[in-house]
C-alpha cells in the first residue's frame, strides 16, 4: 500500500507526540513529505528526524496552533521547503489549560475536584478553546487559502474526540472544544467543497497515549469497561483513518466525523 | 494495493448491480472469494462470471434478503464452497416497492402522486422495510452466527443512505427503513464487539447507478440532495472504496459508525 500519497506535501500539527506522531510517519511512509508543527520542539525534532532517518522528507516547524502568526508561518515554511501544499491535518490539542507534564499536582485526574469548571479560572477555559477549536480552525483555513491560491484540490483531517458526544465532568472545555470541531469540520466542507477541499474529522475513543496513562492511574484499569471491542487502541488505528480520509480513497467523503473508538456509543 | 483481502471470504448481498457489483469487484481484486446473493439472477451471475474471468474465485446465489431461508442458504452454500465467512455486504436495498426497472408508469419520480404514502397501499411500506431493514438484519445476524461458530472475529457493512437524514416525499418507507439501519449497525456493533465482530455502514448520496437513474432524468435529484459542496455525483466505487475500509484491518477500532459518503450533503 505504500506510496498513496507520493508527490505530496502534508503539514501535521501535533505531530510531536501521540495520534499526531503516528500519522506523521505513516504519512512519511506513504510518500508524502511532512511538516511537524508543535509547540513542542523535542518531540517534534524527534518526529521530524525519524522520517529523514527513514528516507523520507521532513520539516520541523515550531508552531503554537492558537496562535494566527505561528499558523501562518508554518504554511510559510512548508511551502517554502516542499514548494506546495495538499494536505493539513489538526492534531494538535490540549486536555487541560495548567497540566504539567509528569506534575501530579496539576493532574486533574487526580485532582477532580480543581477540574471541575466550578473551580477553574477562566483563563483555563480560554486556553483549552484557543488551541483546540480556533488552533484547528487557523491552521484549517490557512491550508485551504495556500490550496485555493495554489489552483489545486487538497484534503483537511480534524481532530475531534468522543468527548464531543459524551461530556465529561473533568473536561468541560474540552468536550465543548470538540463538539466545536465537528461543526466546522462540516462547515469549512460546504465552504471549500467548490474548490475541490474536502474537509473531515476523527473523533478517537480510547488511544494509547501519555494522557490515557493518567486515566488509566487514576480510575484503575476498568476504566474502559464499556468499550464493544473491550480494549484500548494504538494511535496507528486512527492514523490509518486518517490516512484514509486524506488519501484519494475517500474521494467523495467530505464533512464527516469518523469516530475511532472501539464503538463506545456516540451519536 | 491488491491483497488487502486476501484468504478472506466475503457474501456481498445486491451484488448484481450498482455500489454492490462495484464492492463485490474491488473485494476480489482485493484478494477475496465473494459470493453474491442477490434476487437478480442475470445481474449475479454477470458480477459472478467477471470475477472469474479476472482469475477471482466467486460463487452467486439466488438470494431474497428477507426471506430468512434464502439467508440461511446463502451462508451455507459459501461456508460449503470456500470453507469459512469473514465479511458480509448488505447492500440489496430497493427504493420503491413497485417500481419496474425502465418503466416510467411505475415511476414515482415521474407519478409523485402514486408515491404518496396517502396513495400507497401498506403492502408497498411492508416490502420496502423487509427488504431494506429486516433483510439487512437477517443477513448481518446469519453472517454473525456464523462468524461466532467459526471461533474468529469479521466485519460486517450495511448500507444506509442520505435519505436516513433528509425526509424525502415519496420514498418515505425507503428513508425509514435506512435509519433503521443506522439504529441497527450500533446495536450490533455493541453485542458483537466482544466476538471481535466490527459492524460498521455507509451512507451513499446521489451515486450514479442504476436506482438513481430516474432520479437523474427527471431532476429530482436536485431537489433531493440540498447542497452538493462537491458539486457532482459520485461512481459507485468510491463507495465500495470506503466498504474496503471498513471491511480491512484499516479499520480495526471502528465498528458501531456510519460513514457519509455522499459530496458533503447536509447530514449530521
Amino acid at each position: 500500500m505504500a506510496g498513496e500519497l507520493e508527490g505530496r506535501v502534508s503539514i501535521i500539527t501535533g505531530g510531536g507526540s501521540g495520534m499526531g506522531r503516528s500519522t506523521a510517519l505513516m504519512f512519511a511512509r506513504e510518500g508524502a513529505a511532512v511538516a511537524i508543527a508543535d509547540v513542542n520542539d523535542e518531540g517534534g525534532e524527534q518526529t521530524a528526524a525519524q522520517i529523514e532517518d527513514l528516507g523520507g522528507n521532513a520539516l520541523f516547524v515550531h508552531t503554537d496552533v492558537s496562535s494566527e502568526r505561528d499558523a501562518v508561518n508554518a504554511v510559510a515554511e512548508t511551502v517554502g521547503a516542499f514548494g506546495r501544499l495538499d494536505s493539513m491535518v489538526t492534531a494538535a490539542g490540549i486536555s487541560y489549560a495548567n497540566y504539567v507534564e509528569g506534575d501530579d499536582d496539576t493532574d486533574p485526574f487526580l485532582h477532580p475536584e480543581a477540574a471541575s469548571i466550578l473551580n477553574k479560572p477562566t483563563e483555563f477555559w480560554r486556553k483549552v478553546l484557543d488551541v483546540n477549536l480556533t488552533g484547528a480552525m487557523l491552521c484549517a483555513r490557512e491550508a485551504a487559502r495556500q490550496m485555493v491560491a495554489e489552483g489545486h484540490g487538497g484534503a483537511i483531517v480534524n481532530f475531534a474526540s468522543i468527548n464531543a458526544y459524551n461530556p465529561s465532568n473533568l473536561l468541560t472545555d474540552y468536550s465543548v472544544s470538540k463538539a466545536g470541531v465537528v461543526m466546522l469540520t462540516r462547515c469549512f466542507a460546504a465552504e471549500f467543497g467548490p474548490r475541490g477541499i474536502r474537509v473531515n474529522a476523527v473523533a478517537p475513543g480510547p488511544i494509547e497515549t501519555p494522557m490515557l496513562a493518567r486515566v488509566h492511574r487514576a480510575a484503575g484499569d476498568g476504566a474502559w469497561g464499556n468499550v464493544p471491542l473491550g480494549r484500548t487502541a494504538d494511535p496507528d488505528e486512527v492514523a490509518e483513518a486518517v490516512l484514509f480520509l486524506t488519501s484519494d480513497r475517500s474521494s467523495y467523503v467530505t464533512g464527516k466525523t469518523l469516530g475511532v473508538d472501539g464503538g463506545i456509543s456516540t451519536v | 494495493m491488491a491483497g488487502e483481502l486476501e484468504g478472506k471470504v466475503s457474501i456481498i448481498t445486491g451484488g448484481g448491480s450498482g455500489m454492490g457489483r462495484s464492492t463485490a469487484l474491488m473485494f476480489a481484486h482485493e484478494g477475496a472469494a465473494v459470493a453474491i446473493a442477490d434476487v437478480n439472477d442475470e445481474g449475479g451471475e454477470a458480477t459472478a462470471a467477471q470475477i472469474e474471468d479476472t482469475g477471482g474465485q466467486s460463487l452467486f446465489v439466488h438470494t431474497d434478503t428477507s426471506s430468512e431461508q434464502d439467508v440461511l442458504n446463502v451462508v451455507a452454500e459459501t461456508t460449503k464452497k470456500f470453507g469459512r465467512l469473514d465479511s458480509m455486504v448488505t447492500a440489496a436495498g430497493i427504493s420503491y416497492a413497485n417500481y419496474v426497472e425502465g418503466d416510467e408508469a411505475t415511476d414515482p419520480f415521474i407519478n409523485p402522486d402514486a408515491a404518496t404514502i396517502l396513495n400507497k397501499p401498506t403492502e408497498r411500506w411492508q416490502k420496502v422495510i423487509d427488504v431494506n431493514l429486516t433483510g439487512v438484519m437477517l443477513c448481518a445476524r446469519e453472517g454473525a452466527r456464523q462468524m461466532v461458530a467459526e471461533g474468529h472475529g469479521g466485519t460486517i457493512v450495511n448500507f444506509s443512505s442520505i435519505a436516513a437524514y433528509g425526509p424525502s416525499p415519496g420514498i418515505m418507507d425507503y428513508c425509514v427503513a435506512k435509519v433503521g439501519v443506522i439504529m441497527l449497525t450500533r446495536c450490533f456493533a455493541v453485542e458483537f464487539g466482544p466476538h471481535g465482530i466490527r459492524v460498521n455502514a455507509v451512507a451513499p448520496g446521489p451515486i450514479d447507478t442504476p436506482m438513481t437513474a430516474s432520479l437523474q432524468r427527471t431532476g429530482a435529484l436536485q431537489q433531493q440532495g440540498g447542497a452538493l459542496p462537491l458539486g457532482r455525483m459520485a461512481q459507485p466505487e468510491e463507495v465500495a472504496e470506503a466498504v474496503l475500509f471498513f471491511t480491512s484491518d484499516r479499520s480495526s477500532y471502528v465498528t458501531g459508525k456510519t460513514l457519509g459518503v455522499d459530496g458533503g450533503t447536509n447530514t449530521v
